[in-house]
């Protein structure tokens, strides 16, 4: 059998957490995330603290027993905490799901790359970029290793940031402004992207969703399981937010390039770095200039891609079709199909925002796994029965929230609560707790007999310090 | 009078006694190496025992931090909403918001940290006594 390692020693903290902020921080979120920064103004700036609020939970409450439970994924963490195989699939439907959001949400922007560079259809884009990453996904070659991840992380900061460096380093930045420059296609400042929500109950909803979002990323399990001990974990988790912040400069960077913008509906606001490098120095420079960008984000994409397949495929591979390579490979291919499907049969996934995308990621990793995680570290009473109706309250939620937006149907008639509907972690989030808790005190007989021997095992220093041993093969 | 001369104090006990005794010395012993009843001592580690002094420890290490978190995750949007004009203004010749947000990020990092090193030292202590 071939063996799927993450990594074959244990790596460092600055190392993985640079490959933990590579794989949860996709391009496509720094995109959507500095598109977002340009056309709300800086107070999308709060955004990435609300990221940042995720990995302080994580440090704080999640890394270190998840790492002394010595699980590889979130599948196995349900599994072993909780004695239930069905539990397990339920987990790994929700983490498959994450990771095709994920990927949905890079082929979106692959296809408004191509069409902008190129003036391609955007399924061109899509095809482009499955034909590239599922055979390196296939292969386990890219993304399966720390170092690579980690040194993505790098690529991509260099990436985006040398066209704000430039410039700022002397080349004459044109100034655009709203009168003069009717040639240059970007949105005005203010004119929103519908995005942000209006009301207080949809911006707490928002931040919700994004803090607990990294709590329950599946990949983070992976990454702690590399790690020498749970200490380590730790301190590799904490490093994670001053990486965050360092990605997220970037973006502020690109703000200081253009001072107002013109509106054009054509460009999407994701692809406003490449818009303002190309328009932002001299002709040659600023083709040289988004080329280098647009070069840079096509690895990344297909790094991300690769990455998320390989992460799918394994989970499908353990629960569906009795693991090994070959189910693994099989696995890939349909965590593949999956996304491009959806793009084909629902065209109204394709003209989201790539902010509301990467939004579902976040939502649907909140109001499912997040829970699942927490309740299942610090509670003892949690049950299976109680864990699935979570998990089924949760997803079924998002699914309707995701439909609703997908099909712009008018709901609530717009203010609190017609943002709720669309944004409802806030009120999603406490009803699976809820739900959890109550169906576990009800069906307590179903308890598993060794939990006070998990607990022990996820909670008490030296109990599970075990050196770091790289599975013979991948369980993800 | 040395040790070894002194005549040694000699307990008499019914066999019933020693029975009890032994049977009290190695349900102690149970307890105090392989945790509650049934947990083996695999799966629950060779020095331990009850969970939740430490869980009740690591929780309170954590509650500041997590508080804080809860504070600037609804508290910085609300000064946004309340104060809509802030967006606009400048701090030290940065926008405010960069700066509140750069602000609470380091906040909450170093009382992360301070909450992570104290877990650390709590697990040292524990460390400590399960090695005596």
């Amino acid at each position: 059998m071939e063996p799927l390692v993450s990594t074959t020693r244990a790596p460092g903290p600055v190392t993985a957490a640079c490959a933990i902020c590579a794989e949860q921080i996709s391009v496509a979120m720094l995109l959507a995330f500095t598109g977002l920064l340009l056309v709300e103004g800086v107070a999308a700036g709060w955004l990435a603290v609300a990221v940042g609020c995720g990995y302080v939970l994580l440090a704080t409450l999640v890394v270190a027993p998840l790492r002394r439970s010595q699980v590889y994924s979130l599948s196995d963490f349900a599994e072993w905490r909780l004695q239930s195989r069905w539990v397990r699939r339920m987990v790994s439907f929700c983490a498959v799901w994450v990771g095709c959001l994920s990927v949905l949400s890079l082929f979106v922007l692959a296809g408004r790359l191509t069409a902008w560079l190129f003036g391609a259809p955007d399924w061109v884009g899509w095809l482009g970029l499955a034909v590239i990453a599922l055979p390196i996904a296939l292969a386990g070659a890219l993304g399966s290793s720390t170092g690579f991840q980690a040194l993505q992380f790098w690529g991509l900061l260099v990436t985006l940031a040398t066209p704000v460096v430039m410039v700022a380093w002397g080349l004459p930045a044109v100034s655009i402004d709203g009168g003069g420059g009717g040639d240059i296609p970007v949105p005005v400042r203010g004119e929103g992207t519908g995005f942000l929500p209006e009301t207080s109950v949809g911006t707490y909803s928002l931040y919700l969703a994004l803090a607990l979002g990294v709590v329950g990323f599946p990949q983070l399990a992976v990454r702690c399981s590399t790690l020498r001990d749970a200490r380590r974990a730790r301190r590799t988790v904490l490093l994670v937010p001053p990486l965050l912040a360092l990605l997220v400069l970037v973006p502020f960077g690109y703000t200081a390039l253009a001072t107002d913008f013109v509106r054009d509906q054509g460009v999407y606001p994701e692809l406003l770095p490449l818009v303002l490098s190309t328009h932002a120095a001299p002709t040659a420079m600023g083709g040289i200039l988004a080329a280098v960008l647009g070069l840079g984000v096509a690895v990344a994409l297909v790094a991300g891609v690769s990455g998320l397949l390989r992460l799918m495929g394994g989970a499908i591979a353990q629960c569906v079709l009795g693991g090994g390579v070959s189910a693994l490979r099989v696995g890939a291919t349909l965590a593949l199909v999956v996304p491009l499907l959806g793009l084909a049969v629902l065209p109204g996934l394709s003209q989201l925002g790539l902010a509301t995308l990467v939004g579902v990621v976040f939502e649907l990793s909140a109001v499912t796994l997040a829970p699942m995680l927490i309740l299942g570290i610090w509670w003892d009473r949690l049950t299976d029965v109680g864990v699935a109706s979570g998990l089924a309250v949760g997803f079924v939620a998002t699914v309707v929230s995701l439909t609703l937006r997908v099909t712009a149907v008018p709901f609530g008639g717009g203010g609190a609560f017609g943002e709720l509907v669309t944004q409802p972690v806030l009120l999603v989030t406490p009803a699976v707790v809820a739900v959890m808790m109550v169906v576990s005190l009800v069906t307590a007989r179903r308890a598993p007999p060794k939990v006070h021997a998990h607990l022990g095992r996820m909670h008490l220093a030296g109990a599970d310090e075990a050196p770091f041993t790289p599975p013979t093969a991948h369980r993800l | 009078m040395s040790d070894a001369e002194r005549p040694r104090r000699v307990t008499v006990m019914s066999p019933a006694t020693r029975r009890a005794r032994a049977a009290v010395d190695a349900r102690a012993v149970a307890a105090s190496t392989r945790g509650p009843a049934g947990a083996s001592e695999v799966e629950y580690g060779p020095r331990s025992w009850s969970p939740y002094p430490a869980m009740r420890r690591q929780l309170t290490a954590a509650l500041l931090p997590v508080t804080a978190v809860v504070v600037v995750l609804f508290g910085g949007p609300t000064l946004l909403l309340v104060h809509p004009a802030l967006v606009e203004q400048t701090l030290w010749g940065a926008p405010a918001p960069l700066v509140l947000a750069a602000a609470a990020g380091a906040v909450l990092l170093a009382l992360a940290t301070v909450a992570v090193r104290r877990s650390e030292s709590l697990e040292d202590g524990e460390n400590r006594w399960n090695r005596w």
